[in-house]
Parts: C-alpha cells; sequence; structure tokens
C-alpha cells in the first residue's frame, strides 16, 4: 500500500510536535523515521495508527483520505516498543486474536497461524505463556500477531530498542527478512542510526518536529544536507571555512588548517561560508599537508582513538590500521583524508 | 469521536448526578436543618450543643477519645513499623501480617468480649484475685467505659497508623541518611533533620484517618454502654428527628470538624508532599535483626498482637459458653449458641439481609469503580479532576453523617428508610467502600500499559470487545480484590446498618447483634456467636483479598 503525508501537524497543548510534515511511502518499502527522542516520531507513527488525530493536514492510505476511520478500522498492524503481548494468553491465543475478531472458521485460523510462527520461526511456542518466552521470541510474538492478519501497513515503534546489544543486532536481520518475504509496507520508528542504516530501504530524518533529510542509507550517510544529520547520523568533525573554487572534481576551501578539498550535491560561489565535515575514521595518517599534536590517544581494542589539535582546530580521528610506533600525547603527527570523503556543507 | 464524547459526558453526568443526590444532597439537607430556621439564616440552633451540659460532655469526650486514640496508636505502631523498615529476619512477613489481624475485626463485636475480659467481675480482675495479687477488683475500663473505648479504638486502628508510617519510613531513599551519616551527623540528628521531616506528611495522612475513625465510631462506645459521646447522642436523637435540631447540630459540628482535621493536615504537610514518591527504584536498607534487639522487638511485635487480639476472644469465649458468670474461664461449652443462630427468626433475616445488601452494593462499586477508575486512566474528559477529587471523599465521610443525612433527607420520600431501607442501604455501603473499589481499579489499568489495548484496537478490536477480551481479564485481580473488601466491610458496617434499618425484617448482622446484645434472656451469647460469624466472613474475605493485591494491601488505608 502507498501512504501519503499532507501537510501533518500535530499540537499538545499548545507545544508543536510536528510542523507540516509531507511525504510518501511506495508499495513494499520499509520505511523509517529516524531522530532523536522528543523530534515527534512516534506520534507521526502514532497518527497513522489512528491513536492520535492530526491538528491539520491529513493521511492517504492508496490515495483515501482515512482521517475519520478509527484504529480498529485501518488495517494497520503495529509492533509496539514493550510488544504489549498479553500475559493472560498463551502464544497461540495472542496471534489468533486478530483473526478470531473476523470470524474466520477454526481450521483457517490454525492454518494461519502456523505459517505465520513459521514466518518468525516459533513454531512449536504455541502452548507457551508470554511469561515463559525470552525478549527476542516475545518481540517476534508481537511480530507475528501483527501479520497474521494480513494487514495493508504494518508500523514498529522501536521494537528493538528493549533487547540487549547483541541480540538486537540479531533481531535487525530478522525483521528485515520477515518485512521482505511478507511483502508489506512498513514503517519503522527509531533513534538509533545503525538501526535505520542497516534496515531501511528509505528513510526520513526528523528534528524538532521538522524534517530534515529524506532518501537512501547510502546517500544520506554519504550526503548530509546539513550540520544536524552529518552529526546525527554517525560521528564526524566540523572545520569551518570559505569557497575558494568549485570545479567537476570537486570544492576547494579555505580553512583555518589550509585548503581542503571535499564533494557536495550543491552549488556554491566563491566567498560562502560552509563547513567541511569529516568522519572520524576517514582520516589517515597519510601525506604531509596537515600537521597536528597528538593531545589524547585511546586504545578501544579494534581501533585507536584519537583527540588532534591544531590551534584551535580539533578533531576526532579513529585508525583501524595500528600505526606503529603508537603515538602518543604530545607527538606530531601529519594526516590526511580523501577529498570524495568530505562532504562540504552549508553553514547555516 | 464526537459520538464518543458524547458518550462519556452522558456517563460523567450520570456518575455526577449520582453522587449529587446520594452524597451532597444528604448533607447539603442537614446543614439547611440547622441553619436556616423559619426562613432565615440563623445560628440560633448552635448554642444548644454548647449548654447542653450533656452534649458539652460528650463533645468533650469525643475529642479526648479522638486525641489519646491517635496518641496511643501512634506509640504502640512506632516500634513495629521501626523493624518493619529497617530489619529482615525471619518470619517477617508472617509476623507483618499478623500485625493486621486487628484492622479486620470489627471494634464493635469486640468490645463484646473486652467488657466480659476487662469488667469489674471480669476474668481479668477475678484472676488476680485469685492469684491474690489484688484484693478488691479493679475498674479497667475506667469512668464508665471511657478508657475501655480508647483501649478498643487503639486496638482496632493501630493498624493504619501502622500501615502509614511504614510507607512513610520505606519511601525515603536510605541513601538520604547515609550521605547525613557520611558527613558526620549524629543518629539523633540524622533521625530529627532527615528522617522525621521527610516521614511527616505519610504519618499524618494516617493520624487523620484514625483521629476520624474515632472520632466518629458509633458501635464502640454503644457497646460500652458510654453515651456521652457525640456518635451515640446523635443517635439517640434520631427517634425525635422532626423535632429536635440539635441531632442536626451535631451532625454539622461533625463535618465541621473533619472538614477541618483534612484541611489543617493537607495544607500544613500535604504542600510539603516531597517527591520522593515519584523515584521509581528505592534501595532497600535493610539490617539482619540480631540478638537482644531481636528478641525485644519480636517479643514486642508479639505483645501487640496479643493484646489487640484479647477483646475477640473473649468474643469466642462467650460465643461458646454455657452461662459464663463469675468464673476467670467459662465453665461449661456448648455450640448452642451458634445453633440458635440458624434456628432464630431474627438471626437468620440478619444474615440474608447482610448478604444481600453487601452483595448488591459490591456490585454498585464494581460498576461505578470500573467506570470512574477507566474515566480517570484513560480518558482526558473535561470534569475528570473533579471526579477524581470527589471520589475519595467517602473515605474521609463519617458513616454516622451520611446515615442521619439520608435518614432525614430522604424522609418520606419513596427512598424513605421507615418504609423500606434496602435502596439507601445498600447505597450507603456502597458509596462509603467505593474509594476502595476505585484505588484498587485505577491501580490495575495504571499497571496496565495502554499499549496492551491498543494493540487489540490495531488488529480490529473494538471497545468492547478489547475491554472484554484484554482490559477486564488483566485487571480482574484488582476488581476482585477491591470487590472482597467492599463486600466484608458492607457485612459489618455499623452505623448505617443501626440507623437506617428499622424494622425487623430488614435488620442486617450488625443490627441484630446490638438488638440481641440489648435483649434481656441469653441474647448477649447469640449476639456474641453472630459476631463470630460475621468476623469469619470478614477474614476470609480479607485473607484472600490480601494475597490478590499483595503489597498494595496497604494503600487502601491511606487518604
Amino acid at each position: 500500500m502507498k501512504v501519503k503525508f499532507e501537510n501533518i501537524s500535530k499540537n499538545f497543548d499548545g507545544v508543536e510536535v510536528l510542523r507540516n510534515i509531507s511525504f510518501e511511502i511506495r508499495e513494499g518499502e520499509f520505511f523509517f523515521l529516524l531522530g532523536p527522542s522528543g523530534c515527534g516520531k512516534t506520534t507521526l507513527l502514532r497518527i497513522v495508527a489512528g491513536f492520535e488525530k492530526p491538528s491539520s493536514g491529513r493521511i492517504l492510505f492508496n490515495g483515501k483520505d482515512v482521517s475519520d476511520i478509527p484504529p480498529e478500522k485501518r488495517k494497520v498492524g503495529m509492533v509496539f516498543q514493550n510488544y504489549a503481548i498479553w500475559p493472560h494468553m498463551t502464544v497461540f491465543e495472542n496471534v489468533a486474536y486478530g483473526l478470531l475478531l473476523r470470524k474466520i472458521e477454526k481450521s483457517e485460523v490454525e492454518k494461519r497461524v502456523s505459517e505465520v510462527l513459521d514466518l518468525v520461526q516459533l513454531r512449536g511456542y504455541e502452548k507457551r505463556y508470554p511469561s515463559q518466552l525470552s525478549g527476542g521470541q516475545q518481540q517476534r510474538v508481537a511480530v507475528a500477531r501483527s501479520l497474521v492478519v494480513n494487514p495493508q501497513l504494518l508500523l514498529f515503534d522501536e521494537p528493538l530498542s528493549n533487547l540487549d546489544a547483541k541480540l538486537r543486532i540479531e533481531m535487525r536481520n530478522e525483521l528485515k527478512k520477515i518485512q521482505k518475504r511478507s511483502g508489506i509496507t512498513s514503517i519503522y520508528v527509531t533513534h538509533d542510526q545503525k538501526e535505520a542504516l542497516s534496515m531501511a530501504d528509505y528513510l526520513v530524518i526528523l528534528n524538532n518536529g521538522k524534517i530534515e533529510q529524506m532518501g537512501k542509507p547510502f546517500d544520506i550517510y554519504n550526503f548530509p544536507k546539513n550540520k544536524f544529520v552529518a552529526g546525527f547520523i554517525g560521528e564526524t568533525n566540523f572545520i569551518s571555512g570559505i569557497v575558494k573554487e568549485q570545479s567537476e572534481s570537486g570544492v576547494v576551501i579555505e580553512t583555518e588548517i589550509g585548503e581542503i578539498t571535499g564533494i557536495s550535491r550543491e552549488r556554491f560561489n566563491k566567498g560562502d561560508k560552509v563547513i567541511a565535515s569529516i568522519r572520524p575514521h576517514h582520516i589517515k595518517f597519510v601525506g604531509d599537508q596537515y600537521k597536528f599534536k597528538v593531545e589524547d590517544s585511546i586504545f578501544m581494542g579494534e581501533y585507536e582513538y584519537f583527540v588532534l589539535s591544531n590551534g584551535s582546530c580539533k578533531l576526532h580521528m579513529m585508525d583501524f590500521e595500528g600505526k606503529l610506533p603508537f603515538p602518543k600525547s604530545g607527538d606530531i603527527v601529519s594526516i590526511g583524508f580523501s577529498p570524495n570523503k568530505v562532504v562540504i556543507l552549508k553553514d547555516e | 469521536m464526537n459520538k464518543k464524547k458524547f458518550i462519556l459526558n452522558v456517563i460523567l453526568f450520570l456518575i455526577f448526578s449520582f453522587f449529587f443526590i446520594f452524597f451532597v444532597y444528604p448533607l447539603v439537607y442537614v446543614f439547611i436543618k440547622s441553619f436556616y430556621i423559619n426562613g432565615k439564616i440563623s445560628f440560633s440552633f448552635f448554642p444548644i450543643i454548647f449548654s447542653n451540659s450533656v452534649l458539652r460532655t460528650s463533645i468533650l469526650n469525643s475529642f479526648e477519645i479522638a486525641l489519646f486514640t491517635t496518641l496511643l496508636t501512634t506509640l504502640l505502631s512506632l516500634p513495629v513499623s521501626y523493624m518493619s523498615v529497617k530489619f529482615s529476619f525471619r518470619l517477617k512477613g508472617v509476623l507483618q501480617s499478623f500485625l493486621l489481624v486487628p484492622l479486620i475485626l470489627p471494634p464493635f463485636v469486640g468490645a463484646i468480649g473486652m467488657k466480659k475480659i476487662f469488667a469489674r467481675m471480669g476474668s481479668l480482675n477475678l484472676l488476680l484475685m485469685k492469684l491474690g495479687l489484688i484484693s478488691a477488683p479493679i475498674d479497667w475500663l475506667g469512668d464508665g467505659g471511657f478508657l475501655g473505648v480508647i483501649l478498643l479504638e487503639t486496638l482496632h486502628l493501630y493498624p493504619i497508623m501502622y500501615l502509614n508510617i511504614v510507607a512513610a519510613l520505606s519511601n525515603i531513599d536510605p541513601t538520604m541518611d547515609e550521605v547525613a551519616k557520611s558527613i558526620g551527623a549524629s543518629r539523633f540528628k540524622i533521625f530529627k533533620d532527615i528522617t522525621l521531616p521527610l516521614a511527616m506528611p505519610g504519618f499524618f495522612a494516617g493520624a487523620v484517618i484514625v483521629f476520624i475513625w474515632a472520632f466518629t465510631d458509633l458501635g464502640t462506645p454503644l457497646i460500652f454502654d458510654f453515651y456521652k459521646t457525640i456518635p451515640v447522642q446523635i443517635f439517640h436523637m434520631l427517634t425525635d428527628i422532626n423535632e429536635n435540631p440539635a441531632g442536626y447540630v451535631l451532625v454539622v459540628f461533625i463535618i465541621i470538624i473533619t472538614l477541618l482535621v483534612f484541611l489543617i493536615s493537607k495544607n500544613f504537610f500535604g504542600k510539603k508532599r516531597y517527591e520522593i514518591l515519584s523515584k521509581g527504584f528505592v534501595r532497600k536498607a535493610e539490617k539482619e535483626l540480631k540478638g537482644i534487639k531481636k528478641f525485644l522487638f519480636i517479643s514486642y511485635a508479639i505483645f501487640l498482637i496479643s493484646f489487640a487480639l484479647i477483646p475477640h476472644i473473649g468474643v469466642l469465649l462467650v460465643s461458646l459458653s454455657k452461662d459464663w458468670f463469675g468464673t476467670i474461664l467459662p465453665s461449661h461449652y456448648t455450640l448452642s449458641h451458634f445453633a440458635t443462630i440458624f434456628k432464630n427468626h431474627l438471626t437468620i433475616i440478619s444474615i440474608k439481609n447482610s448478604f444481600l445488601y453487601s452483595s448488591l452494593s459490591t456490585l454498585l462499586d464494581i460498576f461505578l469503580g470500573i467506570t470512574i477508575g477507566y474515566i480517570l486512566i484513560r480518558t482526558k474528559v473535561k470534569g475528570r479532576d473533579i471526579l477524581d477529587s470527589f471520589v475519595m471523599l467517602p473515605l474521609a465521610l463519617p458513616g454516622i453523617v451520611l446515615a442521619f443525612g439520608y435518614l432525614s433527607s430522604f424522609s418520606k420520600t419513596f427512598l424513605d428508610p421507615r418504609i423500606n431501607p434496602v435502596p439507601l442501604l445498600v447505597i450507603s455501603y456502597g458509596i462509603r467502600r467505593l474509594p476502595y473499589m476505585v484505588r484498587s481499579v485505577y491501580a490495575g489499568f495504571q499497571q496496565l500499559s495502554k499499549f496492551m489495548e491498543e494493540a487489540s484496537y490495531s488488529l480490529g478490536g473494538g471497545k468492547v470487545h478489547t475491554f472484554r477480551k484484554i482490559t477486564f481479564p488483566l485487571i480482574s485481580a484488582n476488581i476482585l480484590a477491591g470487590a472482597l473488601l467492599c463486600f466484608a466491610y458492607a457485612m459489618l458496617e455499623v452505623s448505617d446498618s443501626l440507623i437506617l434499618a428499622l424494622r425487623e425484617k430488614f435488620f442486617p448482622i450488625t443490627k441484630a447483634i446490638y438488638i440481641l446484645f440489648n435483649s434481656v434472656s441469653g441474647g448477649f451469647y447469640v449476639a456474641s456467636a453472630l459476631g463470630m460469624v460475621g468476623m469469619l466472613i470478614l477474614t476470609f474475605a480479607i485473607l484472600i483479598g490480601g494475597k490478590i493485591l499483595g503489597k498494595k494491601f496497604g494503600e487502601m488505608f491511606r487518604v
């Protein structure tokens, strides 16, 4: 199903949590809403489900306005952050609930529950109660319960945030596979950028109730539109500068540590104020263009973490190569970075 | 959406109307009767209660009873509360539950046993004389029962104080004490500067209930023949309720005192309700109780429990004895009084009536409790906050006030209790215990994440279906616990029953006990046996309720 958001705004007691949100979700897409806590992403999801009403704007399912349709009639499945599995029902009863509501024949119910439990790999757990399941299993029951009724749209509200780190990574792949296999258009809310980058077909970054950027994970990570996105989607360094020239091969800017060349999808004029964004792991101990003093070095296991300084400019760097001899505080090192790993952003 | 809002508003309107008719109106009626005389507002009746020497003494007595009861309950419960919060030891749980037992034993029945044991020719004096420790009987009940009333109220009400002090103390994060200790404060200073101020609001919440309960209790002084208290005076004025305004004025007096006590405690101590309750996690700091301390604490707790049980053991003995007079223990035992209960016309009717009234009032509470709990937690309808403050008020309303208000304001209407008291009895039982039900359901809704319901909506479940399949089963334990409490207390409600049930065929158990107790031939024994039956029912109900509610049980007795 296609979902269209048209100028959605929402106020809670005079506080504006969503401002004029518009975008579209394509058929079968695994769509992500990513943003820091309090950005309005959960509210947006609850508006889609029908648990909240927008203060203005509307939502269209396949072109049809659903504003006046109550949650129970929207055919939208929802997986909650705390799973909301009913503790007084077995796995089977939980999953079958939605089917029984639709007065489906008993044999058909059993068949469909089995199928969906197969899909989430929980066959054989039918008679268990939620308290007898692990966190990951409960999560999959919640997914199965929503899937079994063939919703037109599936909503996930931070479904992995209650799991431990290792299980979370496992479940990312699980959920992605389940979504692809079922083919149901899905919206997934999270504040974890790694989750979003690794699972999403398409994502929207929200901040303070506004859309900051939309795009595919690769584009957003490599071509953030602004400082907020660059900083939110992964660790980065910012260096201010002024545009010297822009050509096919990139943008050359003048900064306090010297000339930097980077790339951008924007057009700049000479003299524009800009910011260069360089991710810590893109900085290497190569060349001799930029000289920095090591302020701090931290051994992190799989890499070394350095804090470098040159005058008022401070850079964070991750070295995965294991440079020897290991630079110590006070050492002077020379670093470099490949121009196509440097993103030039407008300084707003 | 608009339809939903409309229905909600209609329900809210009906609930408010119910409260207005059966809560506000009777009280307003009493006020009008005492201040609006011959078409004018007048305070001319008020001096009556102070000029009449009997009434003056009664007011004084009631104040003294309430004050001493509050003081004594505080003193008695402090050591056990401290023990409960600060120490751990084997069987602590058992001891803690036994400490609460007196709360469920009605003092009205206990008074019968108390009299038998502590009277001039009661078991205690006889025992002491036999042992040669005293030569003449001692007047333990003092001043025609004055001390007896205080003692019995204290033994009945100390668990309320205990629950509140324990709650207050255990809400104090032990790190607060530890911080003070770490910067060198002495143990006494810590208690004075940290523990005491933090525990005060909780303590006063309990003290207010104890004070008002003791101030307005009708049954206990009535059984002790201690007539010079406000509630007993009001009770005796009921017969000429239409000619004598003093009853109205006394009831107004009680209302004013109740309000004053609540206002004072709210304004002085309510404001300082420190935000310690909002904290999710308070670390326990229980020390293992050892040595002489352990011996002292535990023997004190056991002494307290046994002492509180004496009146009820007395009742048990009376109910089992065959002509008990002039001996320490009954000389002959018999079960015939229990047999009588099932033969005697009055007792059979009263048991039947009590079951009927209590069941009906419990149903009323279940219905109102779920509706109100749902509105308070799951909706944002206007008027919710008013409902919230309204619904807890009956907890503070003395039974005698409501009963008096009903009897006077509904006389000569189709609800006139002189003709058929059943509707008003059921409603008065219901309203007075409604706070327990609402609290219980409220707790259930609070624990129940709204996502549980939303998950059902998202699967296509409608409001009614979701409530039936998801919400109700998940809060059913709370509903059951609340219902048991409502039922149990309705079974042994004293003032409403004594005042509203005026014809024998409508008598509930408590009224039957009172009538039997005052009858000449052997009614005393049957009254005790009937009291035992009542207590058994109550004990069962509370035990089951406590089991279901667990720790939440204590919250039932706080304002």
